[in-house]
């Protein structure tokens, strides 16, 4: 940021901290006191989920009488205590800054390891470390098994492969399902692709994070082949399933923040960062209509849940 | 402004309001319904255009042709939909209308694209939308994992051009003027019908009015409007007509009727005056402008020589001419000039040469407008009556004359008479004598009253008398009055009073001695009728006059005998009289008097009660002349003093012999010496003339010089003081004032000798 900016964006930390200061009684009370371990939120906007996750990790915190305090990615992050990036942008502001320890909330796998990549971290290390926002594989496959059952064959389009395309192969394999790969490219474009797919023997097609194909453009028009054809389309976030897709796992910005809370417990007596994790916490998401639509006996969320959890344990 | 007729006029009443409503409406309307039409044109266009882009966004996603191809199909299916292409991302066509991409697109690209998405004109609505992706909400959760937002706006991967066609539009939009013209029109027509029907109306029945109203003029006055009109006002005023129609007919029946009466009546008295005037004894003639005649009635003709055709277009002075005939035509002229009428009397030739006197009288004539046309001339002929007039006039004359010489010669012997009776008094009469010689100046006082007053009323009638006006203080009269008076009233027991204001003198402007011979008539009058009682003489200002009153409470008069009063011998018989009972004349020449001085004598009377005789003389402005000659008659009746004649000179100048033995004689008796003398010449000759006491000279003398003359003449021999007494019969104030000038006392005559000798007396004491 330029200097000037820089010093507009301090003023306005100082008079963010100054009301701060009046509004949140508690939280003057944590500044006052040092002994103990000061715990940064920093958000990448102050709104949406990033607040919806502040707003319970607060609650957790001061439950837990560990003082913390708020402020938004653009901001001066300060360099001691334990910084909480909530976001790829504050996780990228705090990376570059001089925090001490990093824990990343309401991030992908993938963008965590973009992050090592362009900070230069290590792969593992105690003061940084994220949970990720995105769901294990091996759910997905259960998620899969659970809803559809009976249906194996799994389609999957990318622009280029993903890293753990041979992950995911392994782990449907071993859950029973087939994938159907089409790539997209200059050769084939998406809706090509598309139709291959759903010409081909894919039963349903599964969203896999990757920009080219899957943006907010694209999304209807997949998700009008696809349900054109029946082929429901397995999400990995809730704007799918709002768009139109069968279902997606999530996790709630609440239970990544009770996840967090318990790490930052961790923390503070161990002053050390597990290894990055996936959310523990996760709820399923069925739109019933298009399930309805698609001829579906699909179960209540609920019920799938437990499915699911029955298939982990 | 011409006028315009009420066809007209009801077909702008009726049109013009219509055409701008109409034009109003109409336009508004239409101008409405375009905008509708318009506006639903270019809505459903843009909604189609809209409906198409969004709708084929899958499709052209995954480039199905067929599915594309059915999509445009339909849309032209659409109305108005003439052409329709979908291009992709690089403007290539993906299908079109009849039959794929074999449409024409170039020129639609051309109309419309991404920089002009619509285009527009009378045929044609192109409009041009490109085909989006429409993007997903996403939230940042979303976003975090992965599920990319766009950052730029979508790129559009297609774009839809659909051509719309205005021809169903502008169609419409010409059924709708079509329509609202054709409304218009046949609003317009029924209108117009309206109007006309409704004049017509009006207009038939005003023309047939009109049409019954000329012939009316035209004198058909039997016309009537038989066609009532429907119209309210109109048939009012149809039957109104008739109505008048009807009168005036009628009116005119009696106004003809009238006229023949009248004009027959006219007739009829013109032929009247005709026959009259033809019949006239008086000349009748009319004169025009020019003074010449237009007219002359028979009796005019044949007093003429030539009779009316050398009368007729002349001018009076040139026939008959004469004299006087320029008198006429003046007098014609002032008729002419004053529209006055003129009475005249004229002298003409007649025929025959003969003189004739007429009086005339011209009358203005005036024609209908009242302008003068004429002049009317009706002569009389007055010739003998002028005659007779002027035989009486020259009678009355020469009886005056007559009286008035007369009345001096009769004077003369008695004057003489007189002078003798007194002659006889100082002749030392026995008392017997005395008594015949009273009785004989009484019968002289009689006769010489009664021939007095005779003499004094044809000197009245004559006009010899002019009365000579003087302002004179009443005082003056009233004292001699009573003086006079007084002596006989106390006689006969009577209370004999004088009123007039003394703080104020009242002077009257008058002739005197007229004055004293009424007012002693009317006080003598008084006395002698009344027997007991009272007599007053007043005398008031009223106005600006002085007010005579002479009251008696005597034996009055009866009034059967008021009218005869003041005629001449008149006397009222029965009742006590005095013995000089008079001739009756005293009241005549009374009112010859006052008359004479311009005035009136009126009477009050109660019989048995009083009279009061009254008139009125103007008041005098000043004091100026108080004439008293009073004084010379005031002596009257006193016994002279024969010691005052006893050894005197007295030249006696009198041409009249008897009056001057008279004197002489007189003179004589008393011891006096007299010397007499015809005429003044002589007495001037005679060289002892101025060694006389006294000079008597009689005004009226035979030879040049008058006895005034004479006195003055001697004066300026003598030059000095000498007592004179003049005597005359002439009573003129004029002649008294001139005697008075030289300060010698004038007497008249009857002259009584003890006045003349009381005056020399007087004289020589000065």
């Amino acid at each position: 940021m330029p200097g000037f900016a820089q010093y507009v964006c301090n003023i306005w930390a100082w008079v963010f901290l100054l009301l701060f200061n009046y509004v949140n009684p508690v939280y003057a009370q944590s500044i006052n006191d040092s002994t103990s371990l000061k715990v940064t939120i920093v958000l990448s906007e102050k709104s949406g989920s990033y607040v919806e996750f502040s707003n319970s990790l607060d609650e957790l915190l001061s439950k837990n009488n560990i003082p913390h305090q708020v402020i938004v990615s653009t901001e001066t992050i300060p360099a001691s205590g334990l910084a909480i990036a909530v976001g790829m942008k504050a996780a990228t502001a705090v990376a570059a800054s001089n925090a001490s320890s990093i824990l990343n909330v309401l991030i992908t796998k993938t963008s965590h390891a973009k992050l090592l990549h362009d900070f230069l971290r290590r792969e593992v290390s105690p003061s940084f470390s994220t949970i990720y926002l995105d769901q294990p594989i091996g759910r997905q496959a259960n998620l899969i098994a659970a809803i559809l059952p009976g249906k194996r064959n799994v389609g999957i389009l990318y622009s280029t492969p993903p890293k753990e395309l041979s992950q995911i192969r392994e782990t449907f394999k071993a859950h029973g399902l087939k994938i159907q790969e089409q790539e997209v490219g200059p050769e084939l474009t998406l809706p090509d692709a598309l139709q291959e797919i759903l010409l081909g023997r894919s039963e349903m097609l599964l969203a896999l994070p990757d920009g080219a194909v899957y943006n907010d453009s694209t999304i209807r028009n997949i998700l009008l082949a696809t349900y054109r054809r029946g082929i429901p389309l397995i999400g990995f976030s809730s704007g799918y399933v709002k768009a139109g897709a069968l279902c997606a796992l999530i996790s709630t910005p609440a239970q990544i923040a009770t996840q967090a809370a318990a790490l930052i417990r961790q923390f503070n007596e161990t002053h050390a960062l597990p290894a990055p994790q996936y959310p523990h916490e996760y709820e399923v998401i069925v739109n019933e209509p298009v399930a309805n639509v698609l001829d579906l006996q699909v179960t209540s969320a609920s019920a799938l849940h437990e499915k699911i959890r029955e298939e982990i344990e | 402004m011409k006028p315009i007729g009420i066809s007209k006029q009801t077909l702008l009443v009726a049109l013009i309001p219509i055409l701008v409503m109409v034009a109003l409406l109409e336009s508004y309307i239409i101008y409405s319904r375009f905008k509708d039409l318009e506006t639903a044109f270019a809505e459903r266009s843009h909604l189609l255009v809209h409906q198409l882009a969004s709708s084929i966004e899958y499709e052209v996603f995954s480039s199905n042709t067929t599915a594309l191809k059915n999509d445009v199909k339909s849309t032209l299916s659409q109305m108005d939909v003439s052409r329709v292409v979908v291009l992709d991302a690089t403007a290539k066509p993906l299908a079109g209308g009849l039959g794929g991409s074999q449409v024409r697109y170039e020129d639609m690209l051309e109309k419309s694209n991404s920089s002009t998405p619509s285009y527009q004109d009378e045929e044609v609505l192109d409009l041009y939308e490109p085909i989006k992706f429409i993007p997903v909400e996403l939230s940042d959760l979303d976003v975090e994992n992965g599920l990319k937002a766009s950052s730029t706006p979508a790129k559009p991967v297609g774009a839809v051009i659909i051509e719309f066609s205005k021809h169903r539009m502008n169609s419409q939009k010409h059924e709708i003027l079509l329509l609202s013209l054709v409304f218009s029109l046949l609003v317009l027509m029924v209108a117009m019908i309206l109007a006309r029907w409704s004049a017509r109306r009006i207009t038939r029945p005003v023309i047939g009015m009109n049409e019954a109203m000329r012939s009316f003029g035209e004198g058909n006055l039997y016309t009537r409007i038989s066609h009532q009109p429907d119209v309210l006002e109109l048939k009012e005023l149809s039957s109104g007509f008739n109505e008048m129609a009807k009168n005036i007919q009628h009116n005119q029946s009696i106004l003809e009727t009238r006229v023949a009466e009248r004009t027959s009546a006219l007739a009829a008295s013109e032929h009247e005056s005709r026959t009259l005037v033809d019949h006239s004894p008086d000349t009748i003639a009319r004169y025009d402008k020019d003074l010449r005649r237009t007219y002359v009635n028979p009796a005019f003709a044949a007093m003429t020589e030539g009779g009316s055709d050398i009368l007729l277009g002349k001018k009076p002075s040139e026939f008959p001419g004469g004299p006087n005939s320029d008198i006429y035509e003046d007098k014609i002229k002032e008729v002419f000039s004053t529209g006055k009428d003129v009475q005249f009397e004229l002298k003409w030739t007649a025929k025959g040469e003969k003189e004739t006197c007429s009086s005339i009288r011209l009358t203005a004539e005036y024609d209908m407008s009242g302008r003068l046309i004429s002049v009317l001339a009706v002569g009389h002929d007055i010739t003998e009556l002028m005659e007779s007039k002027e035989e009486l006039n020259r009678k009355e004359l020469a009886k005056s004359r007559f009286l008035a010489a007369a009345g001096h010669d009769l004077r003369q012997p008695l004057a003489a008479a007189n002078l003798f009776i007194d002659a006889l008094r100082y002749a030392q009469p026995t008392s017997e004598q005395k008594k015949i010689i009273q009785r004989l100046d009484q019968c002289m006082s009689t006769f010489n009253e009664l021939l007095e007053s005779l003499l004094n009323i044809s000197k009245l009638d004559a006009g010899i008398i002019k009365p000579e006006y003087t302002s004179f203080s009443i005082a003056n009269i009233f004292n001699w009055l009573e003086q006079s008076f007084t002596p006989i009233a106390q006689e006969k027991h009577l209370d004999f009073k004088m009123y007039f204001p003394g703080k104020k003198e009242l002077i009257v402007f008058s002739d005197i001695d007229l004055i004293k011979s009424v007012l002693m008539n009317l006080v003598s009058n008084a006395i002698k009728y009344t027997s007991r009682g009272k007599v007053l003489v007043s005398a008031r200002s009223r106005g600006g006059d002085v007010l005579f009153q002479v009251w008696d409470t005597g034996v009055g008069i009866k009034e059967v005998h008021f009218p005869y009063i003041f005629d001449e011998f008149f006397q009222i018989n029965n009742q006590q009289r005095d013995r000089k009972s008079g001739l009756g004349l005293g009241l005549a020449i009374t009112r010859r008097s006052i008359s004479l001085l311009g005035g009136k004598i009126t009477f009050r009377s109660h019989f048995g009660r009083g009279s009061v005789f009254e008139f009125r003389l103007p008041l005098g402005n000043s004091k100026a002349e108080v004439a008293s000659p009073l004084g010379h008659d005031a002596a009257l009746g006193i016994d002279t003093d024969v010691s005052l004649v006893r050894g005197k000179h007295f030249v006696i100048v009198e041409d009249d012999v008897l009056v001057a033995e008279a004197l002489r004689k007189s003179l004589e008796m008393m011891g006096g010496m007299v010397e007499h003398f015809n005429d003044a010449e002589d007495a001037l000759r005679n060289p002892r003339i101025g060694q006389a006491d006294f000079y008597i000279a009689d005004y009226m003398l035979g030879g040049t010089l008058n006895g005034i003359k004479f006195l003055l003449q001697l004066s300026s021999k003598l030059n000095k003081h000498f007592n004179a007494v003049l005597m005359t019969g002439d009573t003129s104030p004029s002649f008294i004032h001139e005697a008075e000038r030289f300060g010698w006392p004038v007497l008249h005559k009857p002259v009584n000798l003890s006045q003349l000798i009381y005056w020399l007396h007087e004289q020589s004491r000065k």
